[in-house]
């Protein structure tokens, strides 16, 4: 995996340490990817309908279903 | 710190989440929960994007909208796992072991096999799942195995109630 250096604040490390006392985080990398991770969802949600769950299951919602759930993986096992 | 009650949340769970109208609340609710860790195999992963590309097949979705579900499925789990609000687990050789013990003893696929010894090696208080897979599980694994199955149509107050959450 490749390392970056990130430039922080004393403020912005502090925040960060209080996440990670909180349990929320494990480790300053963890914290920092979580927004690494906003910032993907949004890039990509600027290419997709959708950007919430929600918005994801109205979508599908109003397409006809050919199959339940996925338990019709099932039937190609046997 | 309380010790949060494990929920491990089956594929079908987790498709829940995105795709059925129907058992998204209770899915929403526990991965939101701080009482709850939640948590599933890696190998659900693959059943998900399975489950797209068999709509595909069926031209229940077309190949954009079937990109885009992918794309949106593998950025939100990956939110999730960052957040802790969800874990994926390996599939260890103990589970595929003890995966191998249930196919003969309930007569499961191997799918509901590895998320059942995934659940029990990891010591989960039970299962999430969608009731058509619930219908394919044999009553007596909560009574042999120690492990509740929660079917994803079960109302939020009845499954905080069972869970005295």
């Amino acid at each position: 995996m490749d390392v970056a250096s990130v430039r922080v604040t004393k403020e912005e490390k502090e925040f960060i340490d209080r996440l990670i006392a909180e349990g929320k985080y494990s480790s300053v990398s963890e914290a920092l990817k979580a927004g690494l991770y906003e910032l993907m969802r949004e890039y990509r949600s600027s290419n997709l309908p959708w950007s919430t769950r929600a918005e994801v299951r109205r979508y599908f919602a109003q397409k006809g279903r050919t199959l339940k759930g996925l338990e019709a993986l099932h039937d190609e096992e046997d | 710190m309380m010790k949060k009650i494990k929920v491990y949340l089956e594929s079908s769970a987790l498709w829940n989440l995105y795709y059925e109208e129907e058992g998204a609340t209770l899915v929403e609710f526990c991965l939101d929960a701080s009482e709850l860790n939640c948590f599933s195999s890696i190998w659900s992963l693959l059943e998900l994007h399975r489950g797209i590309q068999k709509r595909q097949n069926q031209q229940e979705l077309d190949q954009a909208e079937a990109t885009n579900l992918r794309m949106f499925v593998d950025t939100d789990l990956q939110l999730l796992i960052v957040k802790k609000k969800l874990s994926l687990l390996q599939v260890s050789e103990d589970v595929v072991n003890k995966a191998k013990q249930y196919i003969p003893r309930y007569n499961l696929f191997a799918s509901d096999a590895l998320h059942l010894a995934t659940a029990v090696v990891r010591t989960s208080s039970g299962l999430l799942v969608d009731d058509y897979h619930f219908e394919r599980l044999d009553a007596s694994i909560e009574e042999k195995e120690g492990l509740k199955i929660w079917p994803t149509s079960l109302e939020v107050d009845a499954f905080r109630a069972a869970l005295r959450i």
